[in-house]
């Protein structure tokens, strides 16, 4: 299940990626970063989403799947904030010939990134028990998902060079981008569901070895 | 064309990398795995 999941993900990425670069196409050519841009923004903007419910979960319930959810969902959104700042700095190069500028935006998507790293540098360092650990990472997720609404809302209360939102000229770009979506977001999935797996058998192989 | 063409493949090698590194981390657990089962063929 999880294999076709990877398959589909993959197909429907480079069926959009050449969409993207036919029938899609966005003048000038360096808009078209777009659709790579936006899907990683919303991507690492749900994997938040899911960093606080696994967050809740575990402070609720205290099994030990919420904590690996959050740990997965923590490391696919650092993906996915990383390819977010990286394309937006190329984008920012291409368009406005300037790597980096103090936007509104910029900045809360800057921060974004370094609550990911914080989160997984905290996952690793904390002293005490792995219970402590996660319930600590687990009231960090929470305050931290503050951050997500911000990144949503600066772009469009606060005057900024980076657009909120942008319309297309034909169906083909806007299915180009909804597939982009569909297909990134189908990746992130599968991703965050490979990773919980493996955390769930080291924990078993700890457990064994210490039993 | 550059700037787009480093974009995308900014996109694809940081899923790579992510990719490969669970991948060395499975094949981590899985040895793991087989070196206890080796070691006590009774609990494998």
């Amino acid at each position: 299940m999880r294999r076709l999941l990877f398959i589909l993900a993959v197909f429907l990425l480079t069926a959009s990626t050449w969409m993207a670069l036919t029938a899609g196409q966005i003048v000038p050519v360096q808009r078209n970063i777009l659709y790579a841009h936006v899907p990683s923004s919303i991507c690492a903007l749900l994997c938040f989403v899911v960093l606080l419910v696994a967050g809740i979960g575990y402070l609720a319930g205290g099994r030990d799947i919420w904590d690996m959810i959050a740990v997965a969902s923590a490391e696919v959104g650092l993906v996915y904030a990383t390819i977010l700042n990286a394309t937006g700095m190329i984008f920012s190069r291409a368009e406005w010939n300037v790597w980096w500028t103090p936007s509104p935006r910029l900045i809360t998507s800057a921060i974004l990134w370094f609550l990911y790293v914080v989160y997984l540098v905290l996952r690793v360092n904390l002293p005490g028990s792995r219970r402590r650990r996660a319930r600590i990472c687990a009231v960090f997720g929470i305050i931290a998902f503050l951050d997500v609404p911000m990144v949503f809302l600066s772009a469009r209360f606060i005057p900024d060079m980076h657009r909120p939102s942008f319309s297309f000229e034909s169906t083909w770009q806007s299915a180009a981008l909804a597939l982009a979506m569909i297909a990134t977001v189908l990746l992130g999935t599968a991703m965050i569901w490979l990773r919980t797996d493996s955390l769930r058998n080291t924990l078993r192989l700890e457990e064994q070895f210490l039993a | 064309m550059f700037y787009l063409c480093l974009a995308f493949s900014s996109l694809w090698a940081c899923h790579l990398i992510y990719l490969l590194t669970v991948d060395v981390q499975v094949r981590q657990v899985r040895r793991r795995l087989d070196a206890r089962a080796e070691a006590s063929p009774r609990d494998a």
